[in-house]
């Protein structure tokens, strides 16, 4: 593991909309599926697979792309679906970084160089991802591992569908230069042509072109094409302030009944957020409670509380006021999920009173991160009342 | 049950229970209001909410005893509909409960339960220690420390007020970890000793008791509040109405320790023109932390305040100072809170080092002092 170098994921669900139709309504599963409206005049949101080999493509018209596959299934947006099935990947994400860039609803850039002592090369991250998304949301997505964001992109479009593809670090440009001009940013089907006619045919006629000829015909976009087509992109990812949150959820192998053995899971949750918010070295406002029961129906509580916390027993004690919120009487619980939002930089305000409890906490939560920092272990150090029975009290 | 009560007086009983049923409670009599004829020509209605108490007495024609309980909503909502004058209310052997009013074609009926379902109200065993204290001390030991009780429901101890009956002293103490306020007034000649953690649900019922009470009698011959301790509940009864509590079983954080004795620096600012200036300044502060800068010269406060997302904003307020120049955070609305409490000319705000607690207090008078803890900025 080199830490100097920055490791980025660019990761992207296969045909997303039509996918989460496939997975919904099985009767769709290897059939040529497009999403989009019922009317001619319409355009194609998402193509599956299937529907592609006929030359179908997103954001074509719906009557050239029924033209190209008569049989295609036409299905009708369900546009609330795919924003759930977008924030679970979101989350995901999170739980492997907070440093989560959105470009849409199914396609993300992840700074992952500080996540690798804990869970792994970039690649390993990435097959966790595409591991857990499978796992949870029943849908396949793609992803690239490169050094920067451009790089990772282009090997996330290479790989699709449902692949993975590592650019390891000093192979940048020997990986970009054979592409067509098309897989620069930027070059679509209307300056393609023009590119082509300068003679720039691959990535690399871009890359090794004289930067004054590049100027003279391309402007200031030819230089900067040049520079990404050399593997040169020091863009970082930027997350989304707006929406940063960080959450831990478990679903488990037997149901969970009742109030002492839904509340018992709570402490694990509440402890790995606190350490990942001490890693950060950001603190929170608000917090949530997600209760996903054996009928797959959830519930979520939120408080915003009045002071920033850091700690574990703060969270954990805001989850379990929460847990009195949901109805658990006789309920099987399959997943339990603790999240914290309202994220800010620091630790919290200092106190009036000196609590030396918080403040150990504090300082054990600090070497644990330490610990698994070095050791790339989250499990590592884990709190004493964790390891109970699962029916016992927290 | 069958009875005839004004409506004005029933509305502002019922008003005054709706605050205590709960709306959502997983019990759904917690929602009601209890209806019960309590003697001749007397109405008692209670609420609940299993840690709070209300009761209220009105004055009623009586025709038939009983009891009788019904949503606090359902109800307060239909007799708010009947025609000013007096409203008849009658429960029949099913709970059924209708509402109309004389010489009106205006009639509900509402479904009730039995008023002996209604969960038994907390009295205070015979002998209780009990006290009695002037509304308006009472009032004043609120409304200059209530504003710095913790909200935060998951820390009992701090989601309450501290009451210390302390020999002549009564004091209240409340803190929310950041902030702490503390009142003293001495009540020459009574001698007691209690001390209880009132959560601040129950503090902002007692407020209201006492705001009614200073209200209703305003020639001066105002009845004192009665205070009991029995068991884990206080009792609070004052005119016509009366509240139980259970009180928080925690220990309150050892104040006094955090309370400075002396200030290295002390400052005196005009009270009004500081509330005025930090009013100012805290519309350009960080909404996430309200946090101001606190710049102290000869003469001068400067408060200034800039972020990336809201700009810069700054003012002055003239001082009493002369010591060495120094710059400190703060969050305004701690500030705002004690001046909003005060109503003396000038406070006095002593202060040590930028990440010591500050005390703030009326230049004037010794009873009242707030300690802040400064923020970094």
């Amino acid at each position: 593991m080199s830490p100097a170098v920055t490791t980025v994921l660019h990761v992207d669900m296969d045909a997303f909309f039509a996918s989460v139709e496939q997975r919904d309504r099985p009767e769709l599963r290897g059939k040529p599926v497009i999403v989009g409206g019922a009317s001619r005049r319409g355009v194609v949101l998402a193509a599956s697979y299937e529907v592609r080999r006929f030359g179908v493509r997103s954001a074509m018209p719906m009557a050239e792309a029924l033209r190209k596959a008569p049989q295609a299934i036409v299905v009708p947006p369900r546009r609330e679906r795919y924003a759930e099935a977008s924030e679970q990947a979101f989350a995901v994400f999170l739980r492997y970084t907070p440093l989560v860039e959105p470009l849409s609803l199914d396609e993300a850039f992840l700074d992952v160089t500080a996540s690798r002592s804990l869970f792994g090369e970039g690649d390993a991250i990435a097959r966790r991802i595409r591991a857990d998304i499978r796992a949870e949301l029943g849908l396949a997505a793609s992803a690239g591992v490169a050094s920067s964001k451009f790089v990772a992109k282009v090997a996330s479009d290479l790989s699709k569908p449902d692949g993975l593809l590592v650019v390891a670090p000093g192979e940048e440009a020997a990986f970009l230069s054979p592409l067509p001009i098309e897989r620069m940013w930027g070059v679509g089907p209307k300056t393609a042509p023009r590119v082509r006619a300068l003679g720039y045919l691959t990535l690399g006629d871009l890359a090794r072109a004289p930067p004054a000829a590049l100027e003279a015909t391309l402007g200031s976009w030819g230089t900067e094409a040049a520079r990404l087509a050399r593997g040169e992109d020091a863009r970082d990812v930027v997350p989304d302030g707006r929406a940063r949150s960080i959450s831990a959820e478990e679903t488990y192998e037997e149901d969970r009944v009742g109030p002492a053995q839904v509340g018992a899971t709570l402490l694990e949750h509440a402890t790995r957020i606190a350490r990942r918010l001490v890693r950060a070295d950001l603190h929170a406002r608000t917090v949530t409670l997600k209760v996903k029961y054996a009928d797959f129906s959830i519930r979520t509580r939120s408080v915003t509380l009045p002071e920033a916390v850091q700690d574990t027993d703060a969270i954990h004690r805001a989850a379990i006021a929460l847990l009195a919120k949901v109805p658990l009487q006789d309920r099987r619980v399959r997943l339990t999920g603790v999240g914290v939002s309202g994220l800010a930089p620091g630790a919290p305000p200092a106190g009036l009173f000196r609590d030396e409890q918080a403040e150990k906490r504090l300082a054990l939560e600090r070497v644990a991160a330490k610990i698994a920092d070095r050791f790339g272990d989250e499990g590592a150090v884990t709190r004493a009342s964790l390891v109970r029975s699962p029916g016992g009290k927290t | 049950m069958e009875l005839t009560v004004p409506k004005k007086d029933l509305v502002r009983l019922l008003n005054r229970m709706q605050g205590v049923a709960e709306r959502k409670s997983t019990m759904p009599v917690l929602s009601n209001v209890l209806l019960a004829v309590d003697g001749p020509g007397t109405l008692r209605v209670a609420a609940t909410d299993l840690y709070l108490a209300l009761t209220g007495r009105v004055n009623v024609e009586v025709v038939k005893g009983g009891s009788v309980a019904v949503s606090a909503k359902d109800l307060v909502e239909r007799v708010r509909m009947m025609p000013e004058g007096p409203v008849q209310i009658a429960s029949h052997d099913n709970a059924t409960t209708s509402i109309k009013a004389a010489g009106s074609a205006r009639r509900y009926t509402l479904r009730g339960m039995p008023g002996e379902d209604f969960p038994p109200l907390p009295t205070p065993t015979e002998g209780s220690p009990s006290l009695a204290l002037d509304v308006g001390v009472l009032q004043e030991l609120i409304a200059r420390t209530h504003f710095s009780i913790s909200t935060d429901e998951t820390r009992a101890h701090l989601n309450s007020a501290l009451f210390e009956w302390d020999g002549d002293i009564v004091r209240m103490v409340t803190t929310d970890g950041h902030r702490l306020s503390k009142m003293e007034v001495k009540v020459s000649g009574r001698q007691a000793s209690a001390t209880m953690l009132i959560p601040l649900k129950a503090i902002q019922e007692l407020r209201r008791l006492c705001d009614d009470l200073a209200a209703e009698s305003k020639d001066g011959s105002r009845s004192p509040i009665q205070i009991a301790q029995s068991g884990s509940s206080a009792f609070f009864q004052g005119g016509a109405m009366s509240f139980a509590v259970r009180l928080v079983d925690a220990q309150f954080p050892p104040y006094s320790q955090v309370i400075p004795q002396q200030s290295e620096k002390v400052v005196r600012i005009p009270r009004a023109p500081f509330a005025d200036a930090l009013k100012a300044v805290q519309v350009a502060a960080s909404e996430r932390t309200g946090g101001v800068k606190v710049q102290l010269s000869k003469g001068t406060m400067r408060i200034a305040t800039e972020s990336p997302e809201s700009g810069e904003g700054s003012d002055e307020v003239p001082i009493e100072y002369s010591g060495a120049a120094m710059t400190i955070g703060f969050n305004a609305r701690y500030f705002l809170d004690v001046l909003g409490a005060l109503d003396e000319d000038e406070v006095q705000l002593g202060l040590g080092g930028e990440l010591d607690p500050a005390v703030i207090r009326p230049s004037s008078e010794r009873r009242f002092l707030a300690v802040v803890m400064p923020m970094r900025i």
